[in-house]
C-alpha cells in the first residue's frame, strides 16, 4: 500500500461512517419526521421580500405569497434601489395589501435590516423574489416556533424549473439536502437559514441586531450566531419552497464559490464553537467532519488528477523507447484485477443508491427513472467532480484573497 | 442558555458499525492476495510439471535410435507463450499488491529456480536438436536499477515481436538465491540492467534497434 492508498482509504472511512450516520438518525426517526407539530394558535406573520432587478419574477412571488393558506398575514416588498421596472411592478401589489418599501441600493441584508424596522408580528419570513411557497408551507412551519428556545424554522426547498443539465444535477442534490436538513435539524446543528422561505423569531433577531451586512452569506450567517447563542433551528421536511437554480456551469460556479466561501468566512467568524461541546453536534462533529471533506475533495480531485498524468508519462515513455505497442485489452473478469477497491467501489454504488432512495421518500417525489435517469446518473458520477473544482476554487480564491462580492 | 446535547449514542453506533464495513473490505483485500498468490503458486507448480515431463522427453530423444526433435520443438514454441503470461502475471501482482503476503517471496523463488532449470534444459536442447530459438537472459533489479524499467518496456516488446523463438528469462537479483549469484559472477556480471544473448554478456541498458540486432543479426 502506497500512500495514496492510505488517503482513500481514510476517505473511504470518513464517508462510510458520514453515511451510516445520517442514515441511521433517519432510519430511527423515520415516523415523526413528516409529522410537523400543530401551532395552537397562529402567530402573527410578516413576509419580507427583498427584490433587486426582479421585474420579471417577483409577480409570481407575491401572487403565491398572497394565496398562502394562513390568517394573520403582511408581507412586506422592498425595492432595493432596482434598476428595472421592479417597483412599477410592486405597485400594482399595493392594492392588494401588500407594503412597499422603496430605497437606495444597499444589499439583501441592509434591506431586510430595514424591513425589520416595521415588522411588528411575532414572526417573520424572508423570501427571495425569485422563490415562491407552496400554500401550506407556513402553517406547517410555524408549529416549530411553539418550541421555547427555538429561533427559526428552515423549510424544504426544490427547484422550480428544471431545464439544463446542471439544473438536473442540482434537482438531486436539493431533494439530497431535504434529507440532510432535517438529520441536521434533528441533531441541531443546521448552519443555514435558507434565503427563500425561512421563518424566523422576530424578537430574538432584532435583539441580535438583525442579519448580518458585511456577510457574503447573511442567510448562513445569521444561523451560525443563532447556534452561537445556542437557540434552536427547526426544520420542515415538507414545507415546499420553490426557487431557481443556475442554468449553467459559469453561474453555479459563481454562486457556490459565493456560499463556499460564505462558509469559511463564518467557520473563522464562530471559531469558537469548533470543538467546543457547550454548542453541541455542530462544534464537536459536524464543522470539524466539514474540513476533512474538504480535504477528501482535494484528495479525489488532485490524486486521480496525479495517476492520469504519471500513466501519459508512462506511455510517453514506452513511446520513445519502442513506438506504439501493441495494445493488450485484458477484457473479461481475473481474479487478479480485484482488491479492496472493487469492495469499495460496490459498497459506495451501493450507498450512492440508497442516499438516492432515501433523498426521493424524504421529498415526497417518485424515482420516474425514465424522466429523470439523467438527473440520477449526472448526480451520482459528475457531481462529485463539480463539487471538487468548487471546493478547489474556493480555498484558492481565500488563499489569494479575491475580493469578495456577490 | 441551556447547553447544546451532543449525540454521543449515535456516534458510538455508528462507529461500530462503520469499523464492521471497513474491517470486512480490508479483510476482503487481504483475502484476495491470498487466492492471487494461491493462483500463482498452482501456475508455477503447472510449469515445473511440464517443464519435468519435457525433460523426460529430451532424455528419450538423445536415447532413442532415432532422433525425433520435431515434437519436443513443437513443445518448446508452445510452452514460450504459457511462461510470458505468467511472468506478466507475476509483475502484475507485485506492481499492484496492497498488502504484503509472505507465500508471495517463496512463490517468487520458486519461480527463479524453474526459470533456471528451463534455461538449462533449453540449452541442452539446443544443442541437441538445433532449435532456433534465441534464449535471453535478463538481471534485474526493482529496488535501485533505474534503466531497469526501460530495459523491462524493451524486452516486453521483443517478447511480442518474437513470440515464438524468444525466450527471455529474467532473474531478480533481489531474491536470495545463489544460483543467481553463481550466475552473474561467472558471466561477471557487474551493473544492472545485463542481458545475456546466447552466452554473451553486455551490460548497462540496450535499446530495441541494437537488441535487435544482437537476437536477430542477419536481419
Amino acid at each position: 500500500m502506497n500512500v495514496f492508498d492510505i488517503v482513500y482509504l481514510f476517505a473511504y472511512f470518513i464517508i462510510l461512517y458520514c453515511s451510516v450516520l445520517w442514515f441511521s438518525v433517519f432510519l430511527v426517526h423515520r415516523n415523526t419526521i413528516f409529522n410537523n407539530p400543530k401551532a395552537k394558535i397562529y402567530p402573527s406573520l410578516t413576509v419580507l421580500v427583498p427584490a433587486y432587478n426582479e421585474a420579471g419574477r417577483i409577480g409570481k412571488c407575491l401572487d403565491s405569497l398572497l394565496s398562502l393558506d394562513y390568517p394573520k398575514l403582511n408581507i412586506i416588498a422592498i425595492n432595493d434601489g432596482s434598476t428595472d421596472n421592479t417597483l412599477e411592478v410592486l405597485k400594482k401589489y399595493e392594492k392588494k395589501g401588500v407594503k412597499i418599501i422603496n430605497k437606495k441600493n444597499s444589499g439583501k441584508a441592509d434591506s431586510l435590516n430595514h424591513a425589520l424596522k416595521h415588522v411588528n408580528t411575532e414572526l417573520f419570513m424572508c423570501m427571495d423574489a425569485d422563490s415562491y411557497p407552496s400554500p401550506d408551507s407556513v402553517k406547517k412551519m410555524v408549529g416549530y416556533m411553539e418550541g421555547e428556545n427555538v429561533a427559526g424554522v428552515s423549510p424544504a426547498l426544490k427547484i422550480d424549473e428544471v431545464n439544463t443539465f446542471m439544473q438536473k444535477i442540482q434537482w438531486v442534490e436539493y431533494i439530497f439536502s431535504i434529507f440532510l436538513r432535517k438529520v441536521f435539524s434533528i441533531f441541531q446543528c443546521q448552519y443555514v437559514l435558507p434565503g427563500p422561505g425561512s421563518i424566523y423569531r422576530t424578537k430574538i433577531i432584532k435583539d441580535l441586531g438583525g442579519f448580518d451586512k458585511e456577510s457574503i452569506t447573511e442567510d448562513m450567517e445569521i444561523a451560525f450566531r443563532l447556534q452561537s447563542k445556542k437557540y434552536d433551528i427547526e426544520n420542515s421536511i415538507d414545507a415546499y419552497v420553490y426557487t431557481e437554480a443556475p442554468q449553467s456551469f459559469r453561474g453555479l460556479f459563481k454562486q457556490r464559490v459565493r456560499w463556499y466561501r460564505g462558509y469559511l468566512h463564518n467557520v473563522r467568524k464562530y471559531l469558537h464553537l469548533i470543538g467546543n461541546p457547550e454548542y453541541g453536534n455542530l462544534g464537536v462533529f459536524l464543522i470539524p467532519i466539514n474540513f476533512i471533506w474538504v480535504f477528501i475533495l482535494f484528495a479525489f480531485f488532485f490524486i486521480p488528477l496525479y495517476t492520469v498524468a504519471s500513466n501519459l508519462m508512462g506511455f510517453l515513455n514506452v513511446f520513445s523507447l519502442v513506438g506504439i505497442p501493441p495494445i493488450n485489452l485484458f477484457l473479461g473478469f481475473d481474479i487478479m484485477y480485484v482488491d479492496f477497491y472493487s469492495f469499495f467501489l460496490a459498497a459506495f454504488i451501493t450507498l450512492a443508491v440508497a442516499t438516492i432512495m432515501v433523498s426521493l421518500k424524504s421529498s415526497n417525489e417518485k424515482i420516474e427513472f425514465k424522466k429523470r435517469y439523467l438527473f440520477y446518473i449526472g448526480y451520482m458520477f459528475i457531481y462529485p467532480l463539480l463539487f471538487s473544482i468548487f471546493w478547489i476554487s474556493t480555498v484558492f480564491y481565500e488563499i489569494f484573497g479575491a475580493e469578495k462580492k456577490w | 442558555m441551556v447547553n447544546k446535547k451532543i449525540s454521543w449514542s449515535f456516534y458510538a453506533i455508528t462507529l461500530i458499525i462503520t469499523i464492521i464495513v471497513f474491517t470486512s473490505g480490508i479483510y476482503f483485500g487481504v483475502l484476495l492476495s491470498k487466492v492471487k498468490v494461491g493462483e500463482l503458486q498452482s501456475s508455477v507448480s503447472d510449469m515445473e510439471k511440464i517443464r519435468i515431463e519435457q525433460e523426460l522427453n529430451l532424455l528419450l530423444v538423445n536415447y532413442l535410435p532415432n532422433k525425433t526433435c520435431d515434437i519436443i520443438s513443437y513443445e518448446v514454441e508452445e510452452m514460450i507463450p504459457q511462461i510470458n503470461e505468467l511472468a506478466r502475471e507475476l509483475t502484475y501482482y507485485e506492481e499492484t499488491k496492497k498488502f504484503e503476503e509472505t507465500h508471495y517471496i517463496e512463490t517468487k523463488r520458486e519461480y527463479m529456480i524453474n526459470q533456471i532449470k528451463y534455461w538449462l534444459y533449453l540449452e541442452r536442447l539446443k544443442s541437441s536438436c538445433n532449435l532456433n530459438i534465441t534464449t535471453l537472459i535478463y538481471f534485474y533489479s526493482n529496488k535501485d536499477c533505474d534503466l531497469c524499467k526501460d530495459q523491462g518496456i524493451v524486452l516486453d516488446y521483443m517478447k511480442n515481436r518474437h513470440k515464438n523463438n524468444l525466450m527471455i528469462f529474467a532473474f531478480d537479483k533481489d531474491i536470495e538465491l545463489n544460483s543467481i549469484k553463481i550466475i552473474m559472477k561467472s558471466y561477471g556480471v557487474e551493473e544492472l540492467p545485463s542481458i545475456i544473448i546466447d552466452g554473451k554478456l553486455y551490460q548497462g541498458f540496450i535499446d530495441k534497434d541494437s537488441l535487435e540486432n544482437l537476437i536477430n543479426p542477419s536481419s
